[in-house]
């Protein structure tokens, strides 16, 4: 029997300010332990703003949300930070590395943050390796091409063995072969590891890749549609 | 140690655990600053301005203090303690030999005194017959050649020599020797030579040792000789006294000897008193010269404050600029303390490294200051080398190190809570910030804690009648007021009329308010809080109401191809950074409003010069005294019979002053003046009795009763004193017999030129036993140069010590003196201009380099090279000028309010020195330039097609 990993209950989300805008209207969405998850749509339906709530990097306006069966509005904004720190790993469309930091303390920088400094150095190596990136451990971000950059962000995704990675149009500045090679890490570490990935993309090559597709419209989830369905 | 380092010590060391427990956050911290080496630049040449201002005024204090000590240490040299009296005439009250055998040996019996010496003391006049030049008033000292060694002994270039003065001989000091180019022989005047008797020079000796002391500039005699020249014989009327700490130590021991042989005179109930005691000299002196250390910190603020927002203004940037990383470091576990944790590492870093250049940067500021001073010295003859005494203790570079380190660590901390607090999404989106919604709670709190501040400090003002707290308290009401109003009428209504009505608030008249606030004392924070308000109110109806601003611009018809192109998208942006803009301007506007008030006052003061000299001359061209113990009876006969031409004068006015105590001990002096002074002289008076009902009415009162008095308005001096004497103070003068004599004051002269209570002649020669006249009101004839009829004068009176003085020529040394001051105090707060300019640089290359991809859009649509360039100089020259034109309105503004409330009533002319408004607003508009042309450079080097690839 499948586990819930990931609930959203009614939540709804507003956005205050010279004009309220209704971001999302009402939720409701269950995503299993180890699925992969692709949420799509057109521009302004709500597809960042569900991953932003969904992943405790915005607060809800109502509703509830559920990760691990933990409700996250009842969590503190360090509990949630500890929470995100140990069990999520977050891939951005434009990598958001610390151009300060080598690539090797890019990825060892969530594992510190956790709290587990013993042995982060040689965790965070074996995820550039993981990546491919084994000889770029000591070059910052700047110094590193789009593709590289994004392989060391899924290194940091991936290094504390999180339980979920959220991935926001993670192949969006990508050309297609970069973007090929992107989806089939994220996929052979799910394969590999057994992390829930919910990935926000418009891309309908990226989105087959996953196991399920959500089209969403207006702020709702106007269908869902699992891989090989073809209705 | 000081506590402040030690303060700074576990703050650091505190900082170095905490970073070694998080080296990652450490790195981030460190490698920050590596990030752009001219930014770094710029941030720490912005923060060190503080610390340098700090520092140069605590050094700009110990050179005074080290000078002062020097002096008086030079001066007195072996000497700790003076034993002494004065009488009413001003001269040294004589004591036999004999009762100076019984005194010494008494004071010989006291714990740590080492010797002391019976002299002569006293003025006199000589007159050099090679050069022909005379002096009036110069200090003598007869001594015992041969009577003690503990004292130092005489040197001469340095070389100790054993003198032997007999009968006719003298010796004099270099500074005299030089000073009056003087031969082999000098004349010597005084009470007991009045025709002038010559005397042979022996030495030229230098000023230390025994010669030492009464200043530089004097002759040496033996003791037979000297008596002759004091008439009086067989006496002394000074005794000098030295311990066994010598020079420098001497101090630690004069408290002790001084309360000791105090005891013994008061015990014998001797004429003689004890006077000068080195220690508590070199405390007085060192404490007056706080006042330069205090002087200098309070125009410096307006920079101190300047620093501060200038180093807000860089960690906001700071924080815009890493914006996307935090929230992708938060999105990844990073919780708030840990961004807090990177920037303090960061900013402890650039406060160090500020704080300790800026340290020794104030060292060299204070030289500066000195190589001026100098030159502000000079104005009065002086030849003080404050250079040779420049000092800057351990203590005080610790110190401004400790304070400046502390003041920007603080700021960083304020200003890091604030950047830690941001929205993941939008910062990991670059997004900005909603605006604080009407209904936000926390800007409620903060209104009514501003509300409630704001009543206490006006309540407090009730209790404390202090003018700052109740014009603060009202204030602090009218903001917190109108941030709640803005719930209901928006921004951009209730801070523009907040800012209106603080303004209003800030420059209404004291008149206005005079009765409520009449009893209130104001001092030099008002001149600091009125800048704060009025530039903070100005800044916010500038800010709020830019739209107003970009409209006029938009309305402006198009001249040349592109130009509004270029204007409107100048102007725009820095409309659009409303928080770095305004701060900017905010450093720009304070600093120009403070040198402008200073010119303000410096240009009220030059046009009404004439004015003020002519009040306060009292319709005299010169005044004249003698010595003390030489009056002349008659000035015209003694003129006549010295071949002065009469005719050069149009009126004499003879006075008798004399030196009193008063019934509290105090010494104050009596002038007694005749009918001719009260006919020729126009002095004013700032108030007079009701019981008279003009000037004339109060010295013919005065004339005719010797009880009344008129003396000067206290507030001509500026010293705010505890009961100052008004219109109907009475007050106790002990006269010549030791009777107290009961004066009644009936007016008080708008004048400071003269000093003393004024009463008939006759009066005082009655009570005070003056039977001649040493002080003259002179007016010169048509045409007649007053400074060479002084020098005339000077000259052929010599043998009564005649020093004249020529009004206008003082005052306007004085005054030109003040000016330079001032001009001095307004270059030191024009460094305020180097942190406007930091922070205008900073503004630049962040707008560079955040504006890229937009700058290659503009590059893309039609820009040229040359219109990127004068985007950004034109949006440079707008916060630049906008700040200079805000600051130059306000200090014009304060000004004529400091000329309303203060120089109107005196009836004097406003005056705006535009020449100086537009020299100074050029020339901090052409350094701004310095800092934006490379900026605008570098914006019209990039690339459409780079811009387009930037990440």
């Amino acid at each position: 029997m499948s586990e819930a990993m990931i609930v959203s209950q009614k939540v709804h989300k507003y956005y205050e300010g010279g004009v309220r805008v209704h971001a999302l209207r009402g939720v409701d969405l269950s995503i299993d332990r180890g699925e992969m998850v692709a949420i799509m749509g057109p521009s302004g339906c709500g597809k960042t703003t569900l991953l932003n709530c969904l992943s405790g990097l915005e607060n809800i306006s109502s509703g509830r949300v559920l990760i691990g069966g933990k409700d996250l509005n009842a969590l503190s904004d360090n509990r949630r930070t500890e929470l995100r720190a140990l069990n999520m790993g977050f891939v951005f469309q434009f990598y958001n590395l610390l151009p300060v930091l080598t690539s090797l303390e890019n990825v060892e920088l969530p594992l510190l943050l956790a709290g587990k400094a013993k042995g982060a150095k040689a965790k965070a190596k074996k995820a550039l390796e993981t990546v491919g990136l084994g000889d770029r451990c000591h070059h910052r971000p700047p110094e590193l091409s789009g593709g590289e950059r994004q392989r060391v962000t899924i290194a940091r995704a991936v290094v504390n063995e999180p339980d979920i990675i959220w991935a926001d149009e993670p192949t969006g500045d990508l050309d297609t072969d970069n973007s090929e090679r992107i989806m089939d890490l994220l996929c052979k570490l799910k394969e590999k590891n057994g992390h829930t990935i919910v990935l926000v993309t418009h891309d309908q090559m990226v989105a087959r890749r996953a196991e399920r597709m959500i089209y969403m419209e207006n702020g709702l989830i106007q269908r869902e549609q699992r891989r090989g369905d073809t209705r | 140690m000081s506590p402040l380092l030690i303060l700074i010590g576990i703050i650091v060391l505190l900082i170095a655990v905490d970073a070694a427990r998080h080296r990652v956050l450490f790195k981030m911290g460190f490698r920050n600053i590596l990030r752009r080496k001219t930014d770094t630049v710029i941030v720490i040449l912005g923060l060190l301005v503080a610390t340098a201002i700090i520092s140069s005024s605590f050094s700009v204090g110990d050179t005074m203090e080290n000078w002062i000590e020097s002096e008086i240490l030079d001066d007195m040299q072996y000497t700790d303690v003076t034993v002494y009296n004065t009488t009413g005439q001003g001269t040294y009250v004589p004591f036999s030999y004999e009762y100076y055998r019984e005194l010494r040996a008494d004071i010989m019996e006291v714990e740590n005194v080492l010797d002391v010496v019976g002299e002569v003391h006293g003025r006199i006049s000589v007159f050099d017959p090679a050069s022909l030049l005379s002096r009036s008033d110069i200090p003598m000292m007869g001594m015992d050649m041969d009577e003690s060694d503990a004292f130092g002994g005489f040197f001469v270039d340095g070389v100790e020599i054993q003198p032997s003065l007999n009968e006719g001989e003298i010796m004099i000091d270099r500074r005299l020797a030089d000073d009056m180019e003087v031969g082999d022989s000098l004349i010597l005047f005084s009470v007991g030579h009045p025709m002038g008797r010559v005397y042979n020079v022996t030495q030229v000796i230098d000023n230390r040792g025994r010669a030492a002391f009464g200043g530089p500039g004097k002759v040496i005699m033996n003791l037979n000789d000297s008596r002759m020249a004091m008439s009086i014989p067989g006496h002394l009327n000074f005794i000098r006294i030295t311990s066994v700490g010598g020079v420098e130590d001497g101090a630690l021991y004069s408290d002790q000897i001084f309360r000791d042989v105090d005891e013994i005179l008061k015990a014998e109930q001797s004429i003689l008193e004890a006077r000068e005691n080195k220690n508590e000299l070199l405390e007085e002196f060192k404490g007056m010269m706080s006042m330069f250390t205090d002087m200098f910190f309070v125009f410096g603020s307006f920079v101190i404050i300047a620093g501060i927002i200038l180093t807000i203004n860089i960690f906001v940037m700071l924080g815009e600029e890493r914006k996307s990383e935090m929230g992708m470091s938060r999105a990844i576990g990073m919780k708030r303390k840990h961004l807090r944790r990177v920037f303090s590492y960061e900013g402890m870093i650039y406060a160090g490294t500020a704080s300790a250049i800026g340290a020794l940067v104030g060292v060299g500021i204070a030289y500066v200051i000195f190589l001026l001073l100098e030159d502000i010295f000079a104005v009065f003859g002086g030849d003080v080398s404050f250079l040779s005494y420049f000092h800057v203790s351990p203590d005080s570079l610790i110190l401004a190190f400790s304070a400046g380190f502390l003041i920007t660590m603080a700021t960083i901390f304020f200003t890091v809570f604030r950047i830690s607090k941001l929205n993941i999404v939008r910062a990991i989106r670059e997004l900005p910030e909603p605006p604080v919604t009407k209904s936000s709670r926390k800007p409620l709190f903060m209104a009514v804690g501003s509300i409630a501040l704001g009543f206490l400090m006006t309540l407090a003002g009730l209790s404390t009648p202090q003018l700052w707290l109740p014009v603060t308290g009202v204030s602090l009401i009218l903001i917190g007021g109108g941030t709640i109003a803005r719930r209901w009428v928006g921004d951009r209504i209730a801070y523009t009329l907040v800012g209106i009505f603080l303004l209003v608030w800030w420059m209404v008249p004291f008149e206005a308010v005079e009765s409520f606030f009449d009893d209130y004392s104001a001092g030099m924070e008002m001149f600091i809080l009125s800048g704060l308000f009025t530039v903070t109110a100005g800044i916010m109806v500038i800010m709020l109401n830019s739209s107003l601003i970009i409209g006029a611009l938009d309305r402006i018809p198009e001249s040349s191809k592109g130009g509004k192109a270029v204007v409107l998208t100048a102007v725009s942006h820095p409309m659009k950074e409303k928080f770095r803009t305004g701060m900017t301007m905010f450093i720009f506007a304070l600093i120009i409003f403070a040198i402008i008030v200073m010119s303000m006052i410096v240009g009220i003061f030059n046009t009404n010069m004439d004015r003020m000299i002519e009040e306060q001359s009292g319709g005299y061209d010169m005044i004249g005294l003698t010595a003390w113990d030489r009056p002349i009876d008659d000035l015209y006969v003694e003129i006549e019979g010295r071949g002065i031409d009469p005719g050069h004068f149009q009126s004499i006015d003879q006075a008798s002053l004399s030196m009193v105590t008063l019934a509290d001990g105090n010494m104050d002096s009596v002038i007694g003046v005749d009918r001719n002074f009260v006919r020729n002289n126009t002095f004013g008076f700032t108030e007079y009795h009701d019981d008279y009902d003009s000037v004339d009415d109060v010295w013919e009162a005065l004339m005719s009763d010797p009880s009344l008095v008129v003396t000067n308005d206290p507030g001509e001096f500026g010293m705010p004193l505890e009961d100052p004497i008004g219109v109907d103070s009475v007050i106790t003068i002990m006269d010549a017999y030791g009777e107290p004599r009961e004066k009644r004051v009936i007016g008080l002269m708008d004048q400071f030129i003269i000093h003393g209570y004024f009463m008939s002649k006759e009066g005082v020669r009655s009570e005070f036993n003056t039977t001649s006249h040493n002080l003259f009101f002179i007016s010169v004839g048509e045409g007649v140069d007053a400074d060479e009829l002084a020098r005339e004068m000077e000259r052929e009176l010599v043998p009564f010590g005649f020093q004249p003085i020529v009004i206008d020529t003082v005052f306007r040394e004085v005054m030109s003196a003040q000016f330079m001051f001032f001009d001095l105090f307004s270059g030191y707060m024009g460094l305020g201009l180097v942190v406007g300019i930091a922070s205008l640089g900073i503004i630049s290359l962040r707008a560079v380099h955040e504006r890229r991809l937009e700058i290659g859009m503009m590059r893309a649509i039609g820009f040229k090279t040359r219109m990127i360039k004068y985007v950004f100089l034109v949006e440079n020259s707008f916060i630049t000028l906008t700040g200079i034109v805000l600051g130059s309105a306000l200090g014009i503004g304060i000004g004529w309010l400091l000329w309303y409330d203060g120089f109107r009533p005196m009836g004097w002319e406003f005056y705006i020195p535009w020449g100086t408004i537009i020299t100074i607003g050029i020339i901090a508009y052409l350094t701004m330039l310095v800092t934006a042309i490379p900026s605008a450079h570098k914006a019209s080097k990039v690339s459409p097609s780079e811009a387009m690839r930037f990440d």
